[in-house]
């Protein structure tokens, strides 16, 4: 670019005229507020979606969720060399972190209170926690302990106990029906410990018993899944194709029903609904700039029309129009990136203190006489603090989007250079 | 990118030049045949009565509008050609360009608009500063060159104006009424400087004024009347 072009797009700028400048000044907030909204929405959306996405994949779905029609009361006795576990652990199949056999069994439990709550009881290796880093992860022992070693015992959900009426030690009454439709049969457990995970639906509903209780204490006969956790779960396709190659032989399942599931497909309709989610708020918020594109649209328009003399001497002393036109593209620039690098460090800066900013405004509150206002409330999102994620790659987009679209406004305002002639210039007569 | 020209004028041949603007359904034919010429480091003045289409045969030479017909020579250059980078050109090294107005850009200073031609010719910065502080001294202004255009008086804006024509050191110069919007004494001024400017750098001028007394410096008046040039 010629140097006198960059000049002269900044001397317009500096100098514009007092409305010019508060109205560039307002184009330059109006991108700083729309990028700094998207940067807290997109981090705090981030936050509670991938807090729930964590929980899901790796409590419930897992990365590839293979599921077979064998009982778990004959899992024990199933051909080793056949099962599903044995033949990923020994393959070369990249990054697999574990493999988990587990069953779901649905059941009615009843602790001190009559009322019976309908509770999934997950049965699941003994070691399941030292073998599996991420569930480790998402698992707090709220009391007792996550020992499983006894099959009489059971950990329960911190809201499912508090919905019991149970604490650990206490026995809760398990009832459920065997496939097949035999007579329901219930039996005592005792709570052995209680877990919070911070997904409400996983505390309020489940409990954990070992695999060897839901086959011998439960007498279940619900069917054996396997849940395989990747070091990259995107790259869960490529596993997927692998773990079939393994688990087929000679076209033949290693066990009977084996069918495999990715996270993705698994969890399609819940993840679907959180990207639509955010695709629309992204949508909504970005709006802003649709109405900041416009405003500097009519800004350039309007520097244009003041400066047409300015614009026909300089076509008259040789500047070609595209030239030119970078002048008030340039100006465009300058808006756009004022606006972004304010917006986004605003935005930055109110999304890495939030909660300390709702902490100041409930003070605040509180000083005014609103004792006891909270901003955010754990009682009705289940959380102490809000989540947030931040991730540079939707920084540089929103980045690239505000830019963007001010350039774009600029470019199409500057498009009205080629219509002012030089000669209107020596129309003086 | 091309030297600028700068040893001296170059002569200027017009023939058969027509120019006609839309008037509502018709046309309304400004100049209908004009044939003139200028020697090199010439000098010319046009006169004529407002509207009678001076000013368009200054803007056809310097190649800011296309004629209906005819020919414009300047040099080896057939401006009624050149598009494009090329008319860019012309614009930028042939010709220098003062205007009754002085259309200096506010926002530069007065040596930044001199050097402003020459830097969109794209020629070396240091050598643009050190040929626009010399033409600043020339026309009595190099103490006024950080000044912006409204810190000066009308008569030095022009001067500003008369330097920045001159900064690419064009063969040709292209005045339009230069003095109309001065008082007698910065009028008289301007017109010594130009004169001046002209001998010694030995450019070719052609002045359009209604200014008889101005037009009379040139040696050469050619009356412009019904679209055609007669003697003066």
């Amino acid at each position: 670019m010629n140097s006198w072009v960059l000049l002269a797009a900044r001397r317009m700028v500096r100098s514009g005229r007092s409305r010019k400048r508060g109205a560039a000044g307002l184009a330059v907030l109006g991108i700083a507020a729309g990028s700094a909204t998207l940067v807290v929405v997109l981090a705090v959306m981030n936050g509670f979606q991938l807090g729930t996405i964590e929980n899901i994949l790796e409590l419930n779905s897992f990365h590839l969720r293979i599921d077979t029609t064998v009982p778990v009361g004959e899992l024990a006795a199933f051909d080793h060399s056949r099962r599903v576990d044995t033949l990923l652990e020994a393959s070369d199949l990249p990054s697999l972190r574990t493999v988990v056999p587990f069953v779901e069994v649905q059941t009615l439990a009843r602790g001190f209170w009559p009322e019976p709550q309908g509770v999934v009881i997950r049965g699941v290796p003994r070691d399941w926690l030292e073998r599996d880093s991420g569930a480790t992860g998402q698992i707090e022992v709220a009391a007792g302990t996550f020992d499983l070693s006894d099959p009489g015992t059971i950990v329960l959900g911190t809201e499912l106990s508090r919905a019991l009426g149970v604490r650990v030690g206490d026995p809760v009454a398990v009832t459920h029906i065997p496939p097949g439709g035999s007579r329901p049969a219930e039996v005592q457990l005792r709570v052995a410990g209680l877990f919070r995970s911070g997904y409400l639906d996983f505390d309020r509903t489940w409990g954990f018993i070992s695999l060897e209780g839901a086959a011998e204490t439960l007498n279940a006969a619900d069917p054996v899944i396997f849940g395989v956790k990747l070091d990259d779960r995107f790259a869960v396709d490529s596993a997927r194709r692998k773990v079939e190659e393994i688990l087929y032989q000679k076209g033949e399942p290693v066990m009977p029903g084996l069918s495999v599931q990715t996270w993705r497909e698994f969890n399609r309709g819940i993840f679907g609904a959180l990207r639509m989610e955010k695709t629309m708020m992204v949508l909504l918020v970005s709006l802003i700039f649709l109405v900041v594109a416009g405003n500097i649209y009519h800004l350039l328009r309007r520097s244009i029309l003041e400066r047409s003399s300015e614009i026909a001497i300089l076509r008259a002393i040789g500047s070609g129009a595209p030239d030119v036109r970078r002048i008030f593209v340039l100006e465009g620039w300058f808006i756009g990136i004022a606006g972004t690098v304010g917006g986004l460090t605003t935005g930055l800066f109110v999304a890495a203190n939030l909660n300390e900013i709702f902490g100041v405004l409930e003070w605040l509150a509180a000083t005014l006489g609103a004792e006891g206002l909270r901003v955010f409330s754990p009682t009705y999102f289940y959380l102490d603090r809000i989540p947030l994620r931040i991730f540079p790659g939707e920084l540089f987009g929103i980045a690239l989007g505000a830019l963007g679209i001010t350039v774009l406004a600029a470019r199409i305002a500057a498009g009205r250079v080629v219509k002012i002639r030089p000669m209107e210039l020596l129309r003086n007569e | 990118m091309r030297a600028p020209h700068s040893d001296s004028g170059l002569p200027v041949r017009v023939g058969g030049l027509a120019k006609s603007f839309p008037n509502g359904q018709e046309r309304l034919h400004i100049l209908r045949n004009v044939d003139f010429s200028v020697e090199q480091n010439g000098r010319l003045a046009i006169v004529g009565q407002s509207g009678s289409g001076k000013s368009t045969i200054l803007s056809l030479v310097a190649g800011l509008d296309l004629p209906d017909s005819g020919s414009i020579l300047v040099g080896d250059d057939e401006v009624t050609t050149l598009a494009g980078t090329g008319l860019d050109g012309y614009r930028s090294r042939t010709v220098g360009l003062v205007f009754q107005f002085h259309y200096l850009l506010r926002d530069f200073t007065a040596l930044e608009n001199v050097m402003l031609p020459a830097m969109v010719a794209g020629r070396r910065r240091t050598e643009i500063r050190d040929d626009a502080r010399e033409l600043l001294q020339e026309v009595g202004l190099e103490g006024r060159k950080d000044h912006l255009p409204a810190q000066l008086s009308g008569g030095e804006r022009q001067r500003v104006a008369l330097a920045r024509a001159l900064i690419n050191r064009p063969p040709l110069l292209l005045a339009d009424e230069p003095t109309g919007n001065l008082d007698d004494t910065n009028s008289r001024h301007v017109e010594d400087m130009l004169f001046d400017v002209v001998e010694r750098r030995r450019r070719t001028l052609i002045l359009v004024t209604h200014n008889r007394e101005l037009a009379r410096r040139t040696g050469t008046v050619l009356r412009l009347e019904g679209g055609c040039l007669i003697p003066d």
